[in-house]
């Protein structure tokens, strides 16, 4: 060892001050908190459909947002796990979560294909509306993930910003989802799944440098 | 140790950092240019330090430590474009046998991940820093070949980096 390394170690060592080991368990309970809050929010902003206050619910709302909210809560989840760097950690989990989401765009595209005259009816305005309110709604949970990933030392830093951006969005569309009336495959495999891509690509591309140490 | 040093015990934090520095340098030597070596041994206790909160205590600590070493081997081979160091040292025989040998092969295991094409781009230029011209002679790769599968490859080592065991 040289005598700079040995010069180093001092410094290091003079400079140590006690730290709390950063907690996986906190980290879960803090973004579980943050979802609800997220989603608490955009709701009472936007309003909540009239068939979900009455509890009776249809069967592409379960399907759509059920899927939607399992891919919030896999990626968040992978990501606050990502924080502790280990050989032998496997972080693919989510990509189960996010294979099922595909099945609303291909959904989609089944209907466009077989009835394209409806389908084109859900190429306006007020459904772009719905990418943009999924992309914003999730913010807050999107930043809380993005302070927990500073904090730690993630081995993928531009993969974990990834996943920020897909959890973001996923949660934002969930929470959204509880507003939009729609119940279409079209509306909601094209506008509803757009959001997952768009913050998908912004966290890796766009974002990605940010978590790296 | 590291649970003391993670509450602020100074003298298990001393021996605990030199500890790792041995380890350090011999799991990086044969995968470094020699001159790149104290540099890279430095970054990554400047590492483990500002990331100390990270560790797990109860988790071993050893794949952590790994998993920052390989972090900064790959941003290292991905940051040093072109090294003047063409040698490596002879004199490679420090600490136990037994270390070397884990040492190296957890390194390796990265490279494993790798088609042979990746390996002797990245080995030629990025570890023995042999320029990009003398790389294809030797691997037999086209030039424009040998950047791809560095790309390629080094892509490929940070995806791995705690997949590999």
């Amino acid at each position: 060892m040289n005598m700079d390394t040995n010069g180093l170690i001092e410094n290091l060592t003079r400079d140590l001050q006690p730290v709390r080991p950063v907690s996986v368990r906190t980290g879960l309970w803090q973004i579980a908190l943050a979802i609800v809050v997220n989603v608490a929010l955009v709701a009472y902003v936007t309003g909540v459909r009239a068939d979900v206050l009455a509890g009776s619910l249809s069967a592409e709302f379960v399907m759509s947002n059920g899927l939607l909210l399992m891919l919030g809560l896999a990626t968040t989840t992978t990501v606050i796990m990502m924080i502790s760097p280990q050989i032998g950690n496997q972080h693919d989990g989510w990509k189960w979560a996010a294979a099922m989401v595909c099945l609303l765009p291909l959904a989609a595209g089944m209907a466009m294909l077989g009835d394209w005259q409806h389908a084109r009816d859900h190429f306006g305005l007020i459904d772009a509306i719905c990418t943009a309110a999924g992309l914003v709604g999730g913010l807050l949970t999107g930043a809380v993930l993005v302070h927990w990933l500073r904090k730690g030392a993630p081995a993928r830093p531009e993969r974990a910003m990834m996943l920020v951006g897909m959890a973001s969005a996923a949660v934002g569309m969930f929470a959204y989802g509880l507003h939009c009336p729609i119940n279409s495959p079209v509306h909601i495999g094209v506008w509803h799944s757009l959001p997952i891509l768009i913050g998908a690509v912004v966290g890796r591309f766009g974002l990605g440098k940010m978590a790296r140490w | 140790m590291m649970r003391l040093a993670q509450s602020g015990d100074r003298q298990s934090y001393s021996v605990l950092l030199a500890e790792c520095a041995k380890w350090l340098e011999r799991y990086f030597r044969h995968r470094i240019p020699p001159h790149q070596l104290d540099d890279l041994v430095q970054e990554t206790l400047m590492s483990l330090h500002r990331k100390l909160a990270t560790y797990d205590p109860a988790r071993p600590f050893l794949p952590w430590l790994a998993a920052i070493a390989r972090y900064r081997w790959v941003d290292q081979l991905r940051r040093v474009y072109r090294s003047q160091e063409v040698e490596l040292a002879d004199d490679i025989a420090v600490g136990s046998q037994e270390d070397e040998i884990m040492a190296r092969v957890s390194l390796d295991r990265l490279l494993s991940f790798l088609t042979p094409a990746q390996v002797s781009a990245i080995t030629l230029v990025k570890i023995e820093g042999r320029s990009i011209a003398e790389a294809a002679v030797s691997s037999g790769q086209s030039e424009p070949l040998v950047k791809v599968n560095i790309h390629r490859g080094l892509k490929k080592l940070a995806a791995v980096i705690e997949k590999a065991q």
